[in-house]
């Protein structure tokens, strides 16, 4: 699957009359990595599962406008083939196990499990996420008694190993630590390098200015900035979106007032440094 | 990064092996031989031999190093079930002769006689049905009858309902903890902890049915409707032929006791 368009999407949840979605236009394209910014509740999980074709298939509600995967419209997909298709790693580590698996090793399996791959290749797959993410001591413990930082790797790790073509992730460091957090995104940037598509919905705004390509700011149902992380993190007015720049941008706001403009609003720490540096030698 | 030996990963490749007979079984074969066994004592109709079965199974249960988990369950389900059973039909049980009257109750030798059989009948029918939960894994269970043509949506309903049992009493452990930490008293009388306990179970239920939601979106995120045949990291080793015989024993030996029991009823 390449691309993902929705045209003036909206969409609102059954029994209420505000839409959780409101004229959503935006096109995802293959191997660029999105990120989903915005304050709570402005409708980010909501897009992900309309991504992800949970929407309307098992969420109901009012759903209007065009959702095209492939140019293809949601309403004339395989919903079971999009299982396939597109990876959805979600919010809450807690109920994405299983429990019908006694250990971490056969819970990642399970995924390829019922997409029939050969026991042998499951394995393989298997043991290569669990070394990739670093939870191999995990392997043989039971899913159900990790803690939420180590099911949030596991629930990560059982979707990966599909190897989907687009990957919808909703907060996969909210139970992380730095540590923890820096792993995963480097793991999501190397798929990113495989030429698959990542919408990841995540409030760390270092780690979105860091490593994504494109990022989307929602707020009330609408995408209110679509631009490169650059140009939407380095915008003044990202605030009034309820989002808090990255900390470089901060700390260049900071020299701004102070007297001390940078050449141009950094959104890394490495950016910052740099402009800093250039500053300094002027 | 800590290595690990990946040895019992590759184990997933051979046929799943304990090391011990019973517990190495087909499922289906423990269900078959277990569901003669017990079915028998209601064709045999005599408390000697529903006992005898009790007993059998204990001696099972404890030949499969399963002799704590099966008398735990075993003891508080079965015996005190069988014994208020029992009790229940030797009070109020007409008969010939009155061995001991006390206003309604009234002891007789008939109603001991009936008594004992049920009692002997719920221990042996219940023995077998815990016995059987105790000697089989449910995911070799399910995997057998997916085998034989029950759908992956089904044996996922029945595993995932055995671990609904586990998810409850956990999520019920943290709601009564934090009613605790709230102040409400949630120790003492059978009174003091019914109080505590009835006005979580509104939020037990829900939370349990908002989780079943999440959790089948979770499914289907593991491609669990993919349109193709799945497969599998379990691998059962092929019956044994002694196995085969002695599921084809206690069939024979059931299929005799209906036999003559349909028999004696027409005479």
């Amino acid at each position: 699957m390449d691309t993902i368009e929705l045209k003036h999407v909206r969409y609102a949840y059954p029994l209420t009359q505000k839409p959780v979605l409101d004229d959503i236009s935006v096109t995802f394209e293959k191997g660029t990595f999105y990120g989903v910014i915005g304050e709570n509740g402005s409708g980010k999980t909501t897009l992900c599962n309309l991504l992800r074709g949970l929407i309307p298939n098992f969420y109901k509600g009012e759903l209007s406008g065009d959702v095209l995967f492939d140019g293809v419209h949601l309403q004339d997909l395989d919903v079971d083939q999009l299982s396939v298709s597109i990876g959805y790693v979600f919010q809450n580590p807690f109920t994405q196990i299983s429990g019908v698996k006694k250990t971490v090793f056969e819970e990642v399996a399970l995924g390829l499990e019922n997409l029939g791959v050969s026991p042998q290749e499951i394995i393989e797959r298997v043991i290569r996420v669990l070394e990739l993410l670093e939870i191999t001591h995990l392997a043989q413990k039971n899913p159900t008694e990790l803690s939420g930082g180590q099911r949030q790797r596991v629930a990560f790790a059982s979707i990966i190993v599909m190897d989907p073509d687009i990957l919808v992730i909703d907060e996969p460091t909210s139970q992380l630590d730095p540590a923890g957090s820096m792993k995963v995104f480097s793991i999501i940037d190397q798929l990113k390098k495989q030429n698959k598509t990542i919408i990841l919905v995540e409030h760390k705004m270092n780690m979105i200015a860091a490593y994504c390509d494109i990022v989307l700011v929602m707020r009330d149902g609408k995408i209110v900035k679509n631009g490169t992380a650059q140009a939407v993190l380095s915008d003044a007015a990202l605030a009034e979106a309820g989002v808090q720049p990255p900390e470089a941008a901060l700390l260049a706001y900071d020299l701004k007032a102070a007297g001390i403009p940078l050449e141009d609003i950094p959104i890394t720490a490495g950016e910052c440094c740099r402009l800093i540096r250039k500053r300094w030698e002027r | 990064m800590r290595k690990l030996d990946w040895t019992f990963a590759r184990e997933y490749l051979k046929p799943r092996h304990k090391g011990n007979f019973i517990l190495d079984m087909n499922p289906v074969s423990k269900a078959n031989i277990l569901l003669a066994a017990a079915l028998s004592a209601f064709f045999i109709f005599n408390y000697y031999y529903a006992f005898a079965l009790s007993l059998g199974f204990i001696g099972i249960a404890a030949a499969a190093k399963r002799f704590k988990p099966f008398i735990s369950i075993y003891w508080k389900i079965a015996v005190c079930f069988a014994s208020l059973l029992f009790l229940v039909r030797a009070a109020f049980t007409n008969g010939t002769e009155v061995f001991f009257q006390l206003g309604g109750i009234h002891v007789t030798p008939e109603g001991i006689h009936l008594g004992l059989i049920s009692a002997a009948l719920v221990m042996e029918f219940s023995g077998a049905f815990i016995l059987f939960i105790q000697i089989t894994e449910m995911e070799e269970l399910v995997y057998m009858l997916e085998k034989k043509g029950m759908s992956h949506t089904f044996s996922y309903i029945i595993l995932s309902a055995f671990q609904t049992i586990t998810d409850l009493s956990q999520s019920a452990k943290t709601i009564m903890d934090s009613q605790r930490c709230r102040g409400i008293e949630t120790e003492g009388g059978i009174r003091k902890r019914a109080q505590a306990f009835i006005p979580v179970l509104g939020p037990l239920v829900l939370g349990a049915i908002a989780n079943a939601e999440e959790k089948s979106i979770a499914m289907d995120a593991r491609a669990f409707s993919a349109p193709n045949e799945h497969s599998s990291l379990l691998i059962l080793r092929a019956v044994p032929l002694r196995e085969r015989i002695l599921v084809g024993v206690f069939d024979a030996v059931f299929l005799l006791l209906v036999i003559g029991r349909v028999i004696t009823w027409i005479q």
